[in-house]
C-alpha cells in the first residue's frame, strides 16, 4: 500500500495534484464538449433526411 | 509511389469515413498510455535533486505546452492550405483544431502559473515565454471570435485562415524565447538530437505522456473534423448513407 507521503510530496502535493486534476479536468471537457458537437450536427443531418423524405412523398402523393 | 489514397482522404465522404474509424483507434490506447505515464511520473520515478517533487508537474505541463504549439502550426498550415488550394476540407481541420489548441494552451498556462509559485514565488511573470504563450492563447480565441463572426462559412474560413497564418510568426518565437532572450523559465527539457537535460528515468514518461497527448488530439480532432464536415455538407447527397 501506498503511504500519504507519497501523495503528500512534502509541501509540494496541493501545486501537483491540482496540476494533474486540472489537466484532467480539460481533456475530458475535450472529449465530451467536440463529441457532443458531433452528436448534435448528427442530430441535424437526420432530421434534416426526414424533412426532405417527407416532402418528397407528399409530392408523389399530390401527383398521383 | 501510388498517391490515390492520399489524395481520396481530400473528399468528405472518405475523410468521414476514415476519422470515425480511426478516433477509437487514437482515443483508449491514449487514455490507457496517459493513466501509465502519469503513475510512473506520480508514484515511480525519483525526486528531482533541486525542485523535489514539484517537478512532478513537468509530465502534463510540457505536453500540454508541446501540444498547444503543434496544434496552432497543423490549424495555420491547414487553413493555408485552405486559402491557397481552395480545399474545403482543409478549413474544416482548421476550424477542428482551434478548440483543442485553446484548452491546451489554457492547460499549459495554468500548470505553468501553479508549478511557478513553489519555484519562482509567483504565480506569474511577464517572461519573454509566458507572455508569447499568453499571446498564443488570444491568436486562439480571437481565431474563435473572428470564426463566429460571420454568416457565411466560406467568409469565415477565409478571414480566419488569414489570422491563423499571421499568427504563426509567434511559433518560433515562443519556441525560442528561452534562447534568445534572458528568461526566468528554464529551457529545454527535450532533445531529440542532443542529449536531454532530464535524467533518463524520467525521460520515458515525458515521451509516453507526449504521445499521449498527441493521439489524444487526434481523437479529439477525428471528432470535430466529422462535426465540421457534417456542418458544411448538410445538403450533400452521399449524407443521407453516413447519417442513417
Amino acid at each position: 500500500m501506498m503511504s500519504t507521503a507519497a501523495f503528500q510530496m512534502g509541501k509540494y502535493g496541493i501545486y501537483v495534484w491540482s496540476c494533474y486534476g486540472l489537466t484532467m479536468v480539460g481533456l475530458v471537457f475535450l472529449i465530451f464538449v467536440v463529441r457532443r458537437q458531433w452528436q448534435i450536427e448528427l442530430r441535424h443531418a437526420k432530421r434534416r433526411m426526414q424533412i426532405m423524405e417527407q416532402q418528397q412523398t407528399s409530392v408523389s402523393d399530390v401527383h398521383t | 509511389m501510388n498517391w490515390v489514397w492520399f489524395h481520396k482522404l481530400a473528399s468528405p465522404p472518405t475523410a468521414y469515413a476514415f476519422a470515425r474509424t480511426l478516433r477509437p483507434w487514437l482515443l483508449w490506447p491514449s487514455l490507457s498510455m496517459m493513466l501509465w505515464a502519469g503513475y510512473a511520473a506520480l508514484f515511480v520515478v525519483p525526486p528531482d535533486y533541486q525542485q523535489l517533487d514539484a517537478y512532478r508537474i513537468i509530465f502534463v505541463h510540457v505536453p500540454a505546452a508541446s501540444l498547444s504549439l503543434m496544434v496552432y502550426s497543423i490549424m495555420a498550415i491547414a487553413a493555408g492550405i485552405g486559402l491557397i488550394w481552395r480545399m474545403k476540407l482543409a478549413h474544416a481541420v482548421a476550424a477542428a483544431c482551434v478548440l483543442p489548441g485553446s484548452v491546451f494552451t489554457v492547460l499549459a498556462l495554468v500548470t505553468g502559473a501553479i508549478w511557478g509559485k513553489p519555484m519562482w514565488g509567483a504565480w506569474w511573470a511577464w517572461d519573454p515565454r509566458l507572455t508569447t504563450e499568453l499571446i498564443l492563447l488570444f491568436l486562439y480565441l480571437g481565431y474563435m471570435a473572428l470564426r463566429a463572426s460571420f454568416d457565411d462559412i466560406g467568409r469565415a474560413d477565409r478571414a480566419a485562415a488569414v489570422l491563423a497564418l499571421v499568427g504563426l510568426v509567434n511559433i518560433p518565437i515562443i519556441k525560442y524565447s528561452v534562447v534568445w532572450w534572458n528568461s526566468l523559465h528554464q529551457g529545454k527539457t527535450l532533445s531529440i538530437w542532443g542529449k536531454s537535460s532530464i535524467d533518463p528515468s524520467m525521460v520515458m514518461p515525458l515521451l509516453v505522456m507526449l504521445l499521449a497527448f498527441v493521439m489524444f488530439f487526434g481523437a479529439i480532432l477525428c471528432d470535430g473534423l466529422c462535426a465540421q464536415i457534417l456542418r458544411r455538407e448538410r445538403h450533400a447527397q452521399w449524407l443521407t448513407k453516413q447519417v442513417q
